[in-house]
């Protein structure tokens, strides 16, 4: 299975440049390669297989359980999988550099309800169980997040994240006691993380950002879906079963 | 310290280069006047910096995210975080707030972008003529004041203006809509046509059209046509989108007497009361905080409505004590901004055999329906009107999130386009109150320039309205064959922030033209009734704010004003 290539500011241009079929001028090429004010940005690609990087707000633990969690929602097929497009990397930016603290507390609490439910099914943390089990208990999670009858929408507007503290700031968060669960806590379950199991929220949100990390990667958008090409609008054009989406 | 030499003097100063600022530059360098132009924000050269420009999403590290409130990335951007515009891809075009605070009475969003070009950067690019409808509204509701203009005095320079920016669209024939100077339509996808053959079937008198832009279909003017990368916020350097940028800086720059001034916070307006006249502007430096003055013949004020009112506010002498042109007292009243953020949507069924390609950076429009002037279409209720704004697509992968599945599965079933679905949202026409109101604060900003307080609220006319935007939303759905359709309102009231004023991001009227100068800012050329070489065309001139989008009224406002101000100057009236 191919690894990411990092995609270069050129490259990137080069494509827009082919998209457009030549109606980008030379000088628009350039003004756009110029030097930019996002130089503060962490390199992006990174975070692809092989690349040193390390995650800032999970722990190690949690960020192998996130990655074996965002994997089951896009696998790898034929196509690249949500590890492959760095979906982890972008669950652990967003919980670093988005989120606040009361929401980046919930995921995190919502990661430890997963184990917490492996260890009451089967006596062991959700890594450690079998493929087969963990599919089980993330069918058994996704039904009881997406109750029959459509009424996901009601559901998810009453478990919106608690209101958020506004004088909470980058830096002033931090994931808290809840890193790192205690063995005191029989099998982890503090009440934020019995509330997260009960709610159905954090395998909602989970998805909710595996969907956009994969398919607004480069992997996700040209290999799986495909790039909607600049350069023309057709509002009405046939659509064949089995064409991909625009990412 | 005062610095000024002889060099600094100008026959113009133009203060603010957004859409108003920027034509007023273009027109009245090209009718021979040395102008300068002061930008209380930074330089932005067109192109080298649009620094976001076709950037694919996985370039920006949160995916060009909607930067809200409650995350982080929005600590300097309390306010300018509410509006849906602000991501992470187009931050940077936005004025930190804490560069201009504010006091909102009642919650009031005052976006801003401080930067040559100014909002002509992220506008929405939605113009529409006013029409008479618009024009005789106050009189005949017996409103506020009389605008002293009517269609015909304004549908020239309407014309004048389109030529130049250029604007797609389709004519339609309409009084309440008049038609322009239209380079070719885009085309609706197979979900717009459809909502469109049932609502004009089954409603008579209804209308669907694609938006009318200032985004060019045809290469124009120099300009290329539009390429359909989709962002225009981003910033375009093909130019085919209208900005002060694209259109109106160069063409005021080809005359040789264009001079920007970026990094210049304008204070107030200087006036000297022995010949009644402006005589210029003082300015602080945005970096060092040091104050100068630029002197010239004639100024126009274009920082936009609130920037505007401000300045004027702060321009006291003893002949205006309560704010420069003021006598009549009207100044930071009648503040004014459409409400939206309320409409329907609904599934269609079928139409599984069509897509779409590219990005088209506008969607349909539905033309005023409501108190046309005759028996039919009058309400009981309220008065005024609204138009809706919306579009057809099909779902993406979005999808997914909100229904159960995982793994292959869900994997496969994303990898195809979903349903389609239309919304519409109404922009509604809001009144002009004199309790809606700005004035100056005791605190001042980092550049000693006493902060605005914005009191303003919906009236009960908006509110009744908005209950019928949303009723005659879903039954235009209904009545387009579109399933499972529903309402919905941001509204909240309360000093929540839901729909509340500002959002719209057209806010208007706290220096309003009218025929008499007790009761109104500005003559029918928006210039001053109090002193005659001060002229005003951005927002704040607007006597009252119609439905539609104001921007273009602005532009033709601004060409027909200076238009008028360089024959006074030559008749030696100013």
């Amino acid at each position: 299975m191919e690894t990411q290539q990092q995609i270069t500011r050129r490259e990137a241009l080069q494509r827009v440049a082919i998209f457009l079929g030549g109606t980008l001028a030379a000088s628009t090429v350039a003004g756009a390669m110029a030097e930019n004010a996002f130089a503060g940005y962490p390199v992006p690609g990174t975070g692809y297989p092989g690349d040193a990087w390390s995650p800032r707000t999970l722990t190690a633990d949690q960020y192998a359980l996130a990655s074996a969690l965002v994997e089951h929602i896009i696998p790898r097929t034929d196509t690249p999988g949500a590890k492959d497009a760095g979906v982890p990397r972008f669950l652990d930016d967003l919980l670093t550099d988005h989120y606040r603290a009361p929401e980046r507390s919930r995921v995190i609490a919502g990661l430890q309800g997963v184990d917490v439910r492996a260890l009451r099914k089967h006596k062991k943390k959700f890594l450690a169980t079998t493929r087969a089990q963990q599919i089980a208990l993330l069918t058994e999670m996704d039904r009881e997040a997406y109750p029959a009858g459509g009424a996901i929408a009601q559901q998810a507007k009453k478990q919106e994240p608690p209101p958020r503290d506004p004088q909470v700031g980058p830096g002033s968060g931090g994931t808290g006691s809840l890193a790192q669960p205690t063995a005191a806590d029989v099998d982890g379950a503090t009440e934020e993380v019995k509330t997260e199991i009960a709610s159905g929220w954090f395998w909602r949100r989970l998805k909710e950002i595996t969907l956009v990390g994969y398919y607004t990667s480069q992997p996700g958008a040209t290999k799986e879906l495909h790039v909607n090409p600049m350069g023309i609008w057709k509002g009405d054009m046939p659509y064949h079963t089995g064409d991909r989406a625009w990412a | 310290m005062f610095i000024h030499t002889k060099a600094d003097d100008y026959d113009a100063i133009v203060v603010g280069s957004g859409i108003s600022g920027g034509w007023a530059a273009k027109e009245l360098t090209e009718k021979g006047l040395r102008v300068l132009v002061v930008e209380r924000g930074r330089n932005v050269v067109h192109g080298k910096d649009y620094i976001t420009e076709h950037k694919p999403n996985w370039e920006f590290p949160l995916r060009d995210r909607r930067i809200n409130p409650e995350v982080q990335g929005s600590e300097d951007y309390p306010v300018q975080a509410r509006t849906g515009q602000f991501r992470e891809s187009n931050k940077h075009f936005f004025m930190k707030d804490t560069k201009n605070p504010y006091e909102e009475a009642k919650p009031f969003t005052w976006i801003q972008g401080d930067q040559v070009g100014g909002k002509s950067l992220i506008w929405g690019r939605q113009v529409y003529r006013w029409s008479d409808l618009d024009f005789e509204a106050n009189a005949k509701d017996g409103i506020a004041v009389d605008w002293p203009i009517r269609y015909a005095d304004i549908a020239p320079w309407y014309s004048y203006v389109e030529k130049h920016i250029g604007v797609s669209g389709e004519k339609l024939g309409l009084p309440q809509l008049p038609d322009g100077e239209f380079l070719k339509p885009m085309e609706m996808n197979a979900g717009e046509k459809f909502v469109k053959r049932g609502i004009e079937k089954n409603i008579p008198g209804r209308h669907v059209t694609i938006g009318r832009v200032a985004i060019l279909t045809e290469n124009h003017n120099g300009r290329a046509a539009c390429h359909y990368c989709g962002p225009c916020e981003r910033g375009c350097s093909t130019g085919s989108y209208f900005s002060s940028q694209a259109s109106t800086l160069p063409a005021a720059q080809k005359t040789g007497r264009l001079t920007i001034l970026p990094n210049a916070v304008v204070h107030s307006v200087l006036y000297d009361e022995g010949t009644n006249r402006v005589i210029g502007v003082r300015v602080i430096d945005a970096n060092t905080k040091e104050e100068r003055e630029y002197h010239a013949k004639l100024v126009f004020v274009n920082a936009s409505t609130l920037g505007t009112t401000r300045i004027l506010l702060n321009s006291t002498s003893p002949r205006f004590p309560n704010g420069l042109a003021n006598s009549s007292g009207v100044l930071g009243q009648h503040l004014m901004d459409h409400h939206f953020q309320v409409g329907a949507r609904g599934d269609i069924v079928g139409l599984k055999d069509h897509y779409y390609q590219g990005n088209r950076p506008n969607g349909i429009y539905i033309p005023r329906f409501r108190n046309l002037g005759d028996d039919r279409t009058k309400r009981s209720d309220y008065i005024r009107g609204y138009g809706y704004q919306g579009g057809a697509s099909r779902s993406g992968w979005g999808r997914g999130g909100s229904q159960p599945g995982f793994g292959v599965q869900l994997k496969r079933s994303l990898r195809e386009p979903g349903d389609w679905s239309m919304g519409i949202t109404g922009f509604a026409e809001c009144l002009p109150r004199p309790d809606n109101v700005v004035t100056l604060s005791d605190r001042k900003d980092e550049y000693g320039i006493p902060i605005l307080k914005i009191d303003c609220s919906w009236g009960p006319n908006e509110l009744a309205m908005r209950k019928d935007i949303a009723a005659a939303a879903a039954e235009m759905l209904e009545a387009a064959g579109c399933r499972n359709v529903s309402t919905y309102d941001n509204y909240k009231g309360d000093g929540k922030i839901g729909a509340e004023p500002g959002l719209g991001i057209h806010e208007m009227g706290t220096a309003r033209m009218g025929r008499d100068p007790k009761t109104s800012v500005l003559n029918a050329y928006n210039q001053a009734h109090d002193v005659p070489n001060l002229f005003v065309t951005d927002g704040s001139a607007m006597t009252s704010s119609s439905c539609v989008n104001p921007s273009i009224t602005y532009m033709a406002l601004t060409a027909r004003a200076c238009d008028y101000a360089v024959k006074e100057m030559k008749a030696g009236r100013i």
